[in-house]
C-alpha cells in the first residue's frame, strides 16, 4: 500500500487556485510528474500493456493493437503536457478559472455505485481516444483546487479491474489523510 | 484565506514541483515529440491496413529495421527527405504545409504595408506643422 508523505504544488494560479499532487513515500517525485514521465515513454507504456495482456486475458489487446495503443497513449500524455504548459504560460497571464477548463468531472458510474462522496476528475485533451486518467480530489467548492492522487491507463469502460480499484482506494486514503491534516472535505 | 487553503499553503510551502518550469523549457521538444508520434501513428496504421511489414518498409527505404522501429516509437528525428521517401513508399501524405500565397495576395499585402506607411508619414508631417 502506498503511504502519503506530502503534497507537491504542480502550479498555483491566482489567490487559491492550483493543481497539486500527492508525493508517496519512497518515490522520487510526486505522482503526477512520475506518471506523466512514464506515459510519455513508448517502451514503458508498451511494457505495461504487455503485462496487462498477461494479467487480464479477458480484456486482451491484439499484438498490433498493443503497439498502436502505446503510440496513442504517448501522444495523449504529450498532449496533456502541452495543454497544461500552454494554459499556464499564456501571454494573457494565468486565468483563475483555467483549471476548470483543463479538468473535467466525468460521470462517476463506479464511484456513485459505491456511494463515495469524492469528486472525480480527469484531464482533458482534444484527442478522440482518451485512455489516460489522472484521478483527483477537488479540495474546494469555490476555488479551482485539485489534488492528484494517482492515474491509470484505462482500457475498459468500468473501474472493475483490480488496478483501477486501487485508484479508488488511493482517493479514499488521500481523503482520510487530508482530514487528518485538518481539511474539511 | 479559509482554513482548507491555509492548510494547503502550509503543506506545500516547501514543495513546489518544477514540472511547469521544465515543461516550459522543453516546449519545442514536446511539440516535436507530438509531431513525431502523430507521424508514427499514421505510418503504423498504414502498415497495418496495407499488410506491409516493418522489414519490407525498411528495405524499400534502404534503412535498417531498427530505424523503422525507432520511427514507430516516435523517437526518430525525421528529415524532409525521409518524410518524402515515406510518403512515396506508403502512397500517403504525412505532413501538410500551408499553401504558398498567390502573387495577388502578396501584392495585396504589400499594398496594405505601403498605405500604412503613407498614413504614418502623413501623421508625422501633421505633427511637425
Amino acid at each position: 500500500m502506498l503511504i502519503i508523505s506530502g503534497i507537491d504544488s504542480i502550479f498555483e494560479a491566482g489567490e487559491a487556485d492550483g493543481l497539486y499532487a500527492i508525493q508517496y513515500e519512497g518515490h522520487s517525485t510526486n505522482i503526477f510528474t512520475e506518471l506523466l514521465q512514464q506515459y510519455k515513454n513508448y517502451d514503458d507504456v508498451l511494457s505495461w500493456l504487455k503485462d496487462y495482456n498477461k494479467q487480464y486475458q479477458n480484456n486482451k489487446l491484439s499484438t498490433f493493437k498493443l503497439e498502436s495503443t502505446a503510440r496513442h497513449i504517448v501522444l495523449e500524455a504529450l498532449t496533456i503536457e502541452r495543454t497544461l504548459q500552454k494554459a499556464f504560460t499564456s501571454p494573457q497571464g494565468i486565468n483563475t478559472t483555467i483549471l476548470n477548463e483543463v479538468l473535467e468531472s466525468f460521470y462517476p458510474h463506479d464511484i456513485r455505485a459505491q456511494n463515495i462522496s469524492l469528486s472525480y476528475w480527469k484531464l482533458k485533451t482534444n484527442l478522440s481516444q482518451k485512455l489516460l486518467r489522472f484521478y483527483a480530489i477537488r479540495l474546494h467548492t469555490q476555488y479551482e483546487q485539485y489534488l492528484i492522487t494517482g492515474g491509470a491507463i484505462k482500457l475498459t469502460m468500468r473501474m472493475e479491474l483490480p488496478y483501477l480499484q486501487e485508484q479508488i482506494t488511493l482517493l479514499h486514503n488521500a481523503k482520510s489523510w487530508l482530514e487528518n491534516q485538518g481539511f474539511n472535505l | 484565506m479559509d482554513n482548507n487553503t491555509a492548510i494547503l499553503k502550509k503543506l506545500t510551502s516547501n514543495n513546489a514541483s518544477n514540472w511547469l518550469t521544465e515543461a516550459t523549457a522543453n516546449q519545442i521538444k514536446t511539440e516535436a515529440a507530438i509531431k513525431a508520434m502523430q507521424i508514427a501513428i499514421h505510418i503504423g496504421n498504414h502498415l497495418e491496413a496495407k499488410g506491409i511489414s516493418q522489414k519490407t518498409l525498411a528495405a524499400k527505404l534502404q534503412v535498417s529495421p531498427q530505424y523503422i522501429s525507432r520511427l514507430l516509437k516516435g523517437k526518430q528525428n525525421l528529415s524532409l527527405e525521409t518524410i518524402t521517401a515515406l510518403e512515396l513508399a506508403l502512397d500517403t501524405s504525412l505532413v501538410s504545409i500551408a499553401p504558398v500565397p498567390s502573387s495577388y495576395e502578396i501584392a495585396e499585402s504589400q499594398l496594405a504595408i505601403a498605405s500604412e506607411n503613407e498614413v504614418n508619414y502623413e501623421s508625422e508631417k501633421g505633427s511637425v506643422e
